[in-house]
């Protein structure tokens, strides 16, 4: 038996309304399979099932409000009753991570083992008062720094972490809090960024890394390759862009995950996220699932789609919960550089300003080329301005053969 | 015919910008900064217009076609030339 719970579509997101089922109790789903809308501080989501199964029981009344991990629905699983996911009740900043995507999910379970093996190897340096201070305030002292020498723990040092860690929880409740009141006034998309990104900027370590990408060869080939296409097949810059970060991430994969539980969990699948912005304001992030693996018109045409979906409601929860790395880009109205705020628990985030003309030197003499800023936003905690430096070598290179993304 | 023209892009750009007051919009204002429109809207509303008078835009105009005047000039255009 499969229980079908709330997904959590983003770090703040504690509850949301089901709007309708579009299932009924004997009804066989296929994982994918829309099963039912909510209303979200996103907009209105379709919810995807993620196994095969028939539908046995409906839990959620539509019209109610949903907390995120509550069981929605009981799916009896095709067969394999056993493999299924059963979620215990849990509180929910801690399912969040659970419900994230498959990919996630993946490096979680894989992750306990990975533990046992450094308790085993090392466990921390501390002196017998650290660990009893520890025991009596429930601290793990793998995640304190020590002060001593070679890293040994002090008492100082639990109690330190001790009250970092309330003030963090105080912090959280506060934001958490917010959103409730927030969605009370209808305002809650507005606060639900500001949540996120008061987050960002209080506990990521942001560095920038910025570079200017001749884009002549890339809107040369862009523009013969749009003279062969219909008005409706035709490629726009973002696409390209979309396309040359996934296959840059493919080299350089460090950037390409989440950083949780104090450690980089690097993300197989290469989910890139494009912020969309809302007439009515604010904005989402659709992220376009595994986009190193799809071709150009792939892009095309799923960038086509979720921008219109997010714009007239109906993105899938799948698409706005995955994305592993985001990519703002102000199109070609905007200003000439974006320094971006990274959306946690993501470690990047890419700026894409305005393509404008600009004086280069060109193979020694002065030309004016179609210039492309691009500023990389990097989690310090996670990784380093040369790794952030060699992604954006990488992507350069894939931006002056186009032909080939 | 010109009538037509101006009610069917009219109508697209309400669905892009739904709040605009297009009555308002001179023929000549661009209409990107006037109504706050970005790529994938005109992408959108130009492929919508395209599809509903049946009429193919060249890459090459493509780009030229930032006020409701031009627009409307190459629509009535091409429908002189195809028709």
């Amino acid at each position: 038996m499969g229980k079908f719970i709330m997904p959590s579509l983003g770090s703040q997101m504690i509850e949301a309304k089901l709007i309708q089922w579009h299932v009924q109790p004997g009804d066989t789903v296929k994982k994918g399979d829309i099963i039912g809308e909510i209303d979200t501080e996103k907009g209105l989501i379709d919810v995807e099932v993620f196994e095969d199964g028939v539908i046995t029981e409906l839990v959620a009344q539509e019209g109610e409000v949903v907390p995120v991990g509550s069981v929605m629905a009981v799916i009896n699983g095709k067969g394999k009753a056993e493999e299924v996911e059963v979620k215990p009740s849990e509180t929910p900043k801690e399912k969040k991570k659970e419900v994230r995507s498959e990919g996630e999910q993946e490096v979680i379970t894989k992750k306990p083992a990975i533990e046992k093996r450094e308790t085993l190897k090392q466990r921390p340096k501390a002196s017998p008062l650290a660990r009893r201070v520890a025991e009596d305030l429930n601290i793990d002292l793998k995640k304190v720094t020590g002060s001593g020498s070679g890293g040994t723990i002090h008492r100082k040092d639990v109690e330190a972490f001790a009250q970092q860690k309330t003030a963090d929880e105080t912090f959280e409740k506060e934001l958490d809090m917010a959103e409730h009141v927030s969605k009370a006034e209808g305002k809650s998309m507005r606060q639900s960024i500001a949540a996120a990104m008061s987050k960002s900027n209080k506990e990521i370590p942001h560095y920038y890394l910025e570079t200017d990408i001749d884009m002549k060869a890339a809107l040369e080939w862009l523009s013969d390759e749009n003279k062969n296409r219909p008005v409706d097949k035709r490629l726009l810059p973002p696409m390209l862009l979309i396309k040359a970060v996934a296959n840059a991430l493919t080299e350089v994969p460090e950037l390409n995950g989440f950083w949780t539980d104090e450690a980089m969990h690097i993300e197989e699948g290469i989910h890139v996220g494009f912020a969309v912005s809302l007439r009515q304001g604010g904005l989402v992030i659709p992220a376009i699932l595994d986009a190193d693996l799809k071709s150009l018109d792939e892009i095309r045409s799923d960038f086509v789609d979720m921008v219109t979906r997010a714009r007239e409601g109906h993105l899938k929860s799948r698409e706005i919960s995955s994305a592993t790395i985001t990519i703002t880009s102000l199109g070609e109205r905007g200003a000439e550089k974006v320094y971006g705020v990274i959306y946690p628990p993501q470690v990047a985030l890419l700026g894409f300003g305005k393509i404008t003309d600009r004086t280069r030197a060109v193979d020694g003499s002065i030309g004016i080329r179609p210039t492309l800023s691009v500023v990389l936003a990097g989690d310090h905690r996670a990784t380093d301005g040369h790794t952030g430096s060699r992604f954006l070598e990488k992507l350069n290179a894939q931006l002056q053969h186009p032909e080939d993304l | 015919m010109n009538t037509d023209i101006d009610t069917i892009i009219k109508k697209h750009l309400h669905r892009v910008a739904p709040e605009a007051d297009l009555d308002q919009l001179k023929a000549d204002e661009e209409l990107g900064p006037t109504l706050d429109i970005d790529s994938m809207d005109f992408y959108n509303m130009m492929v919508g217009i395209s599809e509903e008078l049946q009429v193919e835009i060249p890459e090459e105009d493509y780009g030229k076609l930032r006020t409701l005047k031009s627009i409307k000039e190459f629509l009535s255009r091409s429908a002189t030339e195809s028709g």
